[in-house]
């Protein structure tokens, strides 16, 4: 475009805009919409939330589709690695479930249709029982086009639980890096697709994966919390049986026993102690649910109950939240809470077996007499 | 050094050494069509007199920054909202101001400053409530009480 070229007299007079006169006093609400936008990708994931419920335009301009996907982009960019990792771990096992219960299905049929009746001898030999292969899928685990609103819900909650426990890994006085910002130069802006996990190197991979195995730990497996003594006292063996649930082999496990499973240690014991005082706490305080904490067994060794015949029983569970419960109460974490809400509820329906519904169960198989004495106890 | 005039919207002269003008992709695009540097005044309709001395201002300061990499992307620039500390005073203007440099490094193509100015914004509204946002920036609450308790119930994941 060329300059255009003045005369002495057009100098002097005023020359007409181009483009239509502004108002004299020009607002945030009166940018044009693609510099709004961009004004909102500079902010984080907590301001644009705000921003949306300021006023309509605003609450328009940022619910649209191309205001979601700026939002997804920004909690994206707030991620740190573990919180990919987490994700892309809940997501595996979510896979590993369903390919689990298809192999079953697959053994089954073979089973009724290919067997004769009484030759189970040979069942296992016949139908060898295959490895998913959690690591391979776990390193190329890319995110499809899931739906934006219910991706970011989930993210937000990860980024919270990972960006907790980084924090706390760092109050605890550990070497942890910075979270690393992951950025997919090579995908452009709409597209919320990840890299995959290969370009993460061992040693990122195992941190990851240490924090994440202490969400595990302390949220999602009750059952596991009950060994915890063991993992202090240094029992090895568990910490191998859980890296081969999630990586499917050993190596992972080797190396970052070398390296951080004395930190490791250290800092699950300085999680303990504040959970036990956290708890006594919760337990002294005026909660009506207070009362119901046994605080001398300490938080996490749940009492095993005298008729309970399976582990962990719905009265542990319900103990188990209360506990979480008083967790949060002492870190302000309603976020987790949120996050672990789901697992917890979900947990309480699908391990009800406390004593009356077993014995029940036993008893119209006409085997009750035999657990009687149990129940007496 | 070469020296260009540039002409308000107000129709105020401003000499301008090259160098620091051609941080507008805008007038560099244009100086190059022309192939010399002309000697009337380049005018910047839409841009007044205050604004283009505050955006010259900007440009003389950065006139020997680095041009961004070739693969730096949009996002990767925005990505946090760390702003130098020379740009931050620069930045300590009215609000109408502000909004003025972030419309006039658009109208300019000066993408660091307009990134700058984004990052001011971005900034004011961090860690604000609706209600604290509505008032820095002015904002008039249009919402029945209908629309923000459904609005509240959309974002209460978040808020829990």
């Amino acid at each position: 475009m060329k300059p255009i070229p003045l005369s002495h007299t057009q100098k002097w007079k005023p020359i007409p805009p181009l483009l239509p006169e502004r108002q004299p006093s020009i607002t945030f609400s009166d940018m044009p919409l693609d510099l709004k936008y961009q004004i909102i990708e500079s902010c984080d994931a907590v301001s644009f939330l705000s921003l949306s419920k300021t006023c309509k335009l605003f609450h328009e301009a940022l619910t649209c589709q191309y205001g979601k996907t700026i939002y997804l982009k920004l909690l994206m960019r707030g991620m740190c690695k573990q919180s990919w990792l987490i994700y892309k771990i809940q997501k595996i096992r979510e896979k590993q479930r369903k390919w689990e219960e298809e192999q079953e299905r697959e053994r089954q049929f073979l089973y009724r249709h290919l067997l004769a009746p009484g030759a189970d001898v040979f069942f296992d030999q016949m139908l060898p029982e295959k490895i998913f292969p959690a690591r391979e899928i776990l390193r190329n685990y890319k995110i499809s086009a899931e739906c934006p609103v219910a991706l970011s819900k989930e993210l937000y909650k990860i980024q919270e639980t990972a960006q907790y426990f980084t924090k706390l890994f760092r109050s605890s006085s550990f070497d942890i890096s910075e979270p690393q910002v992951w950025l997919n130069k090579e995908r452009n802006l709409w597209d919320p697709a990840l890299p995959p996990l290969s370009v993460l190197s061992d040693e990122d991979l195992d941190e990851a994966f240490y924090e994440f195995w202490l969400v595990l730990m302390l949220f999602k497996h009750p059952c596991l919390v009950r060994r915890w003594r063991l993992y202090l006292e240094g029992d090895d063996r568990i910490w191998l049986s859980e890296c081969k649930a999630i990586f499917g082999y050993k190596i992972t496990y080797d190396k970052a026993k070398e390296m951080k499973l004395t930190t490791i240690r250290i800092f699950v014991e300085k999680l303990v102690r504040d959970f036990v005082s956290s708890c006594h706490e919760f337990a002294h305080s005026k909660s009506p649910c207070s009362g119901l904490l046994d605080i001398d067994t300490g938080p996490f060794y749940i009492t095993p109950h005298s008729n309970c015949l399976y582990l962990p029983c719905s009265q542990d569970m319900e103990n188990y939240h209360l506990y979480i419960k008083a967790f949060m109460l002492r870190y302000s974490l309603p976020g987790i809470m949120l996050f672990l809400k789901d697992e917890i509820l979900s947990g309480y329906h699908t391990l009800k077996h406390d004593a009356e519904t077993f014995l029940e169960d036993e008893r119209r198989k006409g085997r009750g007499a035999q657990w009687e004495h149990l129940t007496r106890s | 050094m070469s020296q260009i005039i540039l002409l308000s919207s107000d129709n105020v002269e401003m000499k301008v050494d090259k160098e620091v003008a051609e941080r507008s992709i805008l007038i560099k695009n244009m100086l190059e069509d022309v192939g010399e540097t002309p000697d009337q005044a380049i005018p910047i309709p839409n841009v007044n007199e205050g604004v283009l001395r505050k955006v010259i201002e900007w440009c003389e300061h950065h006139r020997n920054d680095p041009p961004p990499p070739a693969d730096e992307d949009s996002d990767s620039r925005k990505k946090s909202t760390d702003i130098e500390e020379w740009d931050q005073k620069f930045m300590q203007v009215d609000q109408e101001m502000l909004f003025e440099i972030i419309l006039a490094a658009n109208y300019l193509d000066i993408k660091p400053l307009l990134d700058v100015g984004c990052k001011t914004v971005a900034n004011m509204i961090k860690g604000k409530s609706p209600e604290e946002i509505r008032k820095t920036f002015n904002i008039q609450n249009d919402f029945t009480p209908e629309e923000e308790d459904q609005i509240r119930r959309e974002n209460e994941w978040a808020e829990e």
